[in-house]
């Protein structure tokens, strides 16, 4: 599939020297985006993590053991495998800036995208949302509460890339060139280390871009050719050879 | 004519026909399909302007200014205050999950009163009056454990206490204690802080900065800024974690042995180097260092090689700014000699009372006449009291009041603590939740939730600088609970004492006007900070230190290094409703925690992953699973402490088990300060 | 009976005719219900009488986001106590200005929860490109709801907001209008 240039690209890059898997990035996507409180997480196949975290390791015993912490937002795939197999085209990667949509009322839940996904990053309702009495008050207006049934995923908290483009409008300037800060989404804007960075990938001015061309930069699975619009930057190596699977015998391989 | 079986299949067929000119079945169908959508149980969403308010949070230790994003007047999330100095835009976890938490189904949403096994509602009037009628019949046997450090409404529950001729008010144990207690034996008097931002090299003995130590978000900005600068960040203790993670470097350290590290580090600094034998104290200080902690003692104890601390010590020396920060990686346990021992390192470091080094803040003004000060509240231990209680070595309270606190979850000796909530006459909660001692309370006034309620504080524990926040309430109650400062102050005045306001509003104004700080600016969202440090004297050996005890190894049991993740909860909250999903498939197997130790640990055991197993220590058992982690010190098993709740909701009841039962206290003679950092388990299969 | 053409042609037709006038006529009569708003908002008063301008009550906020209907706090500028001899004036300030409670409006043009709209991005429009003039209107239109799908009759559908993006440049993907 020929993936469409767009002039601005929103990418996120997550500093993984920074992050210490606090969760606090899981907690605030959840408030943002009308995620359900589910009483009972244990159960990962049916639990519903926008951002989740995974703790990372060198695999080396103790006391040569290192650990690290890596959120894991939806990449917003260049070439995204899940909206390829979308039977009723509910997500798609034609907007301006890249994100990959999802629109609930067209989603028919057959999890096709789930299946194609090598990320994980989509996340089926298996259950309709119970808000415990009086907690639907706190509902933002961001985004829509989801019945059972259908497939959703992290959108780089899209709604506020609409609100930066209004407020931009009111002060008369171009929806179209905003300033670095004006669209963050929620787990950057509270990351207390400052380890998650959003910006446009195609404005070299921008910290994520330039953070992105150094060779500290990596992303997960690139082999898999998802071009993948969330980058990770670790000084250290083994962490930046995680991020795919390598042979033994490849350079980069060895690493465990 | 009469319509035979011809002309109304006709009819029917032009119907049918003529249907298809209409909107009907396509409009049908796109209206059945869009009913379909919208089942009644799927809320829908609430429009209306946005705004982002100024509040408070302290459900964690911490205590610091965040924004709530309301719309129409509703709060709806919560984010950190770019403005306020110990947010600079971050928040931790438990931050994150404040909204949700006021509509947790654990809120207590109205007084209530103890009925058999259950609880029924009462009035406030009734409450209130209940209460004041208790209070006067106890004459001066009242007292009250409050959770909240930072904030006055401590002053009018410690001024109630002792406007009624007792002194048994208490705090939570915390790290703010043996501090305070510490900074006293170097002839020091005030409130200890840490100036981490201008610090150049930081060794972090036990105090998990990033995760849950100090003021959290602050930390975390500072450490992200200094990245660029080349600061060294040092962490030394039992096992990896957040802060690990991304610090330089992980030192491991047995459990609660880091202090016995610091007077290492302290032997080797003091034997090299410049002369400073002119210094008062430090003859008696070097001397005792170098006795009491050579090298190799200090290496069998602590886990760390000779090699190492010597490193260490040559790092600290040479970096111009270096600043200890020592710690029970709980947030709690640690004796005033542990931190002393750190605060003799930063001495002989000269990193006190001076930029990018330890800090001392003056103390908050006292403004309820009556009420214990800070330090009075700080030097009495709760455990101490408690443990005394249950044994029957001190009287019980006929009337025991508990504030911002969990004292029948978070403390060691646990059961002795619930043994004595037991004894006391009457015991009344101001929980805004359902939690433990809630339950086994015998008449709950939920206090408003932290968005409901004026609420302010005074400099948590860490702050570099004296800083006072004052948030105002965010919404009106939603449910029928009243703040409990101002009820405080109606039951007092009720019960004839007088503490001198009229409302909770008088005491923060009146806080506000002794610290010289603009109440109506603060309420606006801006926090009043100081750069004025109180003129100290200090003199390492002002209190000669003694070897420090650490439970030894046995060969039989491991060393527990009970540890806190806040996104998990506090010692005052359970796990908010928002972050089950937080905790991950490697911390929780079902509803077991799990328990961390290495393979070679394991195997010496014969212990495998998954295995549930017990651990059983001097204060009780606990069950949990086996999980082998290489970043864990041998013969140590890692337990979180947040799990194992008996009462709050579903969200949180009946998840993993309470550590806190594991804790033993023992008292620290000189200080009367609890002490439960070294604790020692057994692990068995379960 | 003798076969008659015209009793296949004459009951066809009848029953198209009716058919038509049915779905066209009747149909929308049995699909909708009538509502009206709690009070009886007279904008005539409000626009001719009082001389207010659409931007006093129907503006953009700060942020750039669209007050479409004004809450109390705008209203009570005026309307702290009664202003006029209007009963349904009275019925506002005693059952919701006192109470302080919000008037629960009906909303004609309200799109569901997973539409996003922009008024601002719109503002070279006139209002009434998509809205009725109801600045010379002394009682509100009425509110016609479907019966099935919940929503008002005037809420748009997707395909008139495609058709003029699609007229006019403006990109149609999914996500500039969903949520």
């Amino acid at each position: 599939m020929q993936a469409i240039e767009f002039k601005v690209k929103w990418g996120m890059l997550v500093d993984l020297d920074k992050c210490t898997g606090c969760g606090a990035c899981t907690v605030a996507c959840r408030a943002e985006n009308n995620l359900p409180p589910e009483a009972d997480a244990a159960n990962k196949l049916r639990t519903n993590d926008w951002m989740n975290i995974y703790e990372l390791s060198n695999k080396k015993p103790f006391p040569d053991h290192e650990i690290a912490y890596l959120p894991r937002p939806c990449m917003q795939c260049g070439h995204p495998s899940c909206s390829t197999v979308c039977p009723v085209v509910a997500t798609t990667k034609d907007e301006e800036g890249g994100i990959v949509s999802q629109v609930y009322p067209r989603c028919i839940g057959c999890r096709y995208c789930m299946a194609a996904c090598p990320y994980h990053s989509r996340y089926f309702n298996w259950f309709d949302p119970i808000w415990p009495e009086g907690m639907e008050k706190v509902l933002t207006p961001y985004a829509s509460a989801r019945p059972r049934g259908v497939v959703e995923k992290c959108t780089f908290c899209h709604h506020r890339f609409m609100a930066a483009k209004e407020r931009a409008r009111m002060n008369d300037e171009d929806p179209t060139k905003m300033a670095e800060d004006a669209y963050i989404p929620a787990c950057g804007e509270i990351c207390p280390t400052g380890a998650i960075k959003f910006g446009d990938l195609h404005n070299p001015e921008h910290e994520v871009s330039k953070m992105a061309a150094t060779k500290f930069a990596f992303r997960v699975l690139e082999k898999l050719g998802t071009d993948p619009q969330v980058y990770y930057y670790s000084k250290r190596e083994w962490v930046r050879k995680l991020g795919d699977n390598y042979l033994k015998n490849e350079k980069g391989g060895d690493h465990v | 004519m009469g319509i035979d079986r011809r002309s109304f299949i006709s009819l029917v067929a032009g119907g049918v026909v003529g249907s298809t000119f209409t909107p009907v079945i396509w409009k049908t169908l796109d209206d059945v399909s869009i009913w379909t959508q919208n089942w009644p149980w799927i809320p829908t969403l609430q429009y209306g302007e946005e705004q982002k308010v100024p509040a408070l949070c302290k459900l964690g230790s911490d205590a610091y200014g965040i924004k709530i994003k309301t719309i129409a007047g509703r709060p709806v999330a919560a984010e950190g205050n770019p403005d306020h100095p110990l947010s600079l835009g971050g928040i931790c976890p438990l931050g994150a999950a404040s909204v949700h938490l006021m509509y947790s189904p654990s809120r207590v949403k109205n007084p209530k009163l103890k009925d058999g096994s259950s609880f029924k509602d009462i009035s406030w009037d009734e409450a209130e009056e209940m209460l004041a009628e208790k209070i006067k019949a106890a004459g001066s046997s009242v007292a009250m454990i409050s959770g909240d450090e930072t904030g006055s409404v401590t002053d009018v529950l410690a001024g109630l206490v002792g406007k009624a001729g007792s002194d048994k008010s208490f705090l939570m144990p915390s790290e703010s204690a043996p501090a305070a207690a510490a900074l006293a034996m170097l002839g020091g008097d005030g409130q200890v802080g840490y100036d981490i931002e201008n610090a150049n090299y930081v060794l972090m003995l036990g105090a998990d900065a990033l995760g849950s130590w100090g003021n959290v978000a602050r930390n975390g900005k500072a450490f992200s800024a200094s990245r660029e600068k080349g600061v060294k960040y040092i962490y030394v203790g039992p096992a990896q974690n957040g802060t690990t993670a991304v610090a330089d470097s992980w030192i491991p350290c047995a459990a609660g042995t880091e202090p016995v590290l610091a007077m290492g580090l302290a032997a080797v600094i003091a034997e090299s180097g410049r002369d400073r034998s002119f210094w008062p104290g430090f003859a008696a200080f070097a001397k005792f260092v170098k006795a009491a902690y050579p090298l190799d003692k200090v290496a069998e104890i602590t886990g760390v090689s000779a090699e190492t601390i010597k490193g260490l010590a040559g790092e600290l020396v040479r970096a111009g700014r270096p600043l200890v920060l020592t710690a029970a990686e709980a947030g709690q346990g640690l004796g005033a000699f542990e931190l002393a021992a750190g605060m003799s390192l930063n001495m002989l470091l000269e990193r006190v009372n001076t930029v990018g080094g330890v800090r001392i803040l003056p103390w908050a003004p006292s403004v309820v006449e009556a009420a214990a000060d800070k330090k009075t509240l700080l030097a009495s231990d709760v455990v101490a009291y408690l443990s005394a209680v249950a044994d029957g070595g001190a009287e019980a309270p006929a009337v025991l009041m508990v504030h911002g606190a969990n004292p029948a979850y978070a403390l060691p000796n646990l059961t002795k603590a619930q043994a004595a909530i037991d004894k006391a006459g009457f015991v009344v909660s101001f929980s805004s939740f359902m939690d433990e001692t809630a339950a086994m309370a015998d008449l709950i006034m939920p206090d408003s939730y932290a968005f409901e309620r004026l609420d302010d504080a005074y400099s948590p524990y860490g702050s570099g600088q004296p800083n006072y926040t004052v948030a105002a309430p965010v919404i009106k109650p939603v449910f029928d609970t009243k703040p409990a400062g101002d009820v405080i102050l109606a039951v007092a005045a009720k019960a004839d004492l007088d503490l001198g306001f009229e409302s909770f509003e008088d005491v923060v104004k009146a806080k506000a006007e002794a610290l010289g700080a603009d109440f109506d600016e603060m309420v606006e969202g801006a926090a009043w900070v100081s750069e004025e440090f109180p003129a100290q004297d200090l003199a390492l050996w002002t209190t000669p230190l003694e070897e420090l005890s650490v439970a030894a190894a046995d060969g039989k049991t491991l060393a527990l290094a009970p540890v806190l993740r806040l996104k998990i909860g506090s010692a005052k909250i359970a796990i908010p409703p928002f972050n089950t999903n937080a905790i991950r498939f490697d911390e929780m197997l079902g509803n077991d925690m799990y328990v961390l130790m290495n393979a070679a640990t394991a195997k010496n055991l014969g212990l495998n992953k998954d295995d549930a197993i017990k651990l059983a220590g001097a204060g009780g058992e606990c069950k949990a699973r086996l999980r082998i982690f290489e970043g864990v010190m041998n013969d140590t098993v890692v337990a979180p402490l947040g799990f194992g709740r008996t009462a709050w909701d579903e969200f949180s009841r009946g998840k993993g088990d309470n550590v806190y039962k594991l804790l033993a206290a023992d008292i620290e003679a000189q200080t009367g300060l609890s002490r439960f950092a070294t604790a020692r388990v057994t692990v068995s299969k379960a | 009976m003798a076969k008659c053409k015209s009793c296949v042609v004459l009951p066809f037709l009848v029953g198209l005719v009716a058919s038509i006038v049915l779905g066209w006529w009747g149909f929308p009569k049995v699909l909708y219900s009538q509502k009206t708003q709690p009070i009886r908002f007279d904008h005539v008063v409000h626009v001719e009488d009082q001389a207010m301008a659409c931007e006093d009550c129907h503006a953009y906020r700060e942020d750039g986001s669209f007050a479409g209907y004004p809450t109390n706090a705008n209203c009570v500028g005026c309307h702290e106590d009664v202003q006029g001899e209007d009963p349904d004036e009275a019925r506002y300030v005693a059952e919701y200005v006192q109470q302080e409670k919000e008037v629960e409006w009906l909303i004609y043009q309200k799109q569901p929860d997973n539409v996003y709209f922009s008024h601002i991005a719109h503002k070279d429009f006139d209002c009434t490109s998509c809205h009725p003039d109801v600045a010379n209107m002394s009682t509100p239109p009425v509110y016609y709801e479907n019966r099935l799908s919940g929503y008002s009759k005037d809420t748009m559908k997707m395909w008139q907001c495609e058709r003029c993006h699609a007229e006019n440049g403006a990109s149609n993907a999914c996500f500039v209008c969903h949520k």
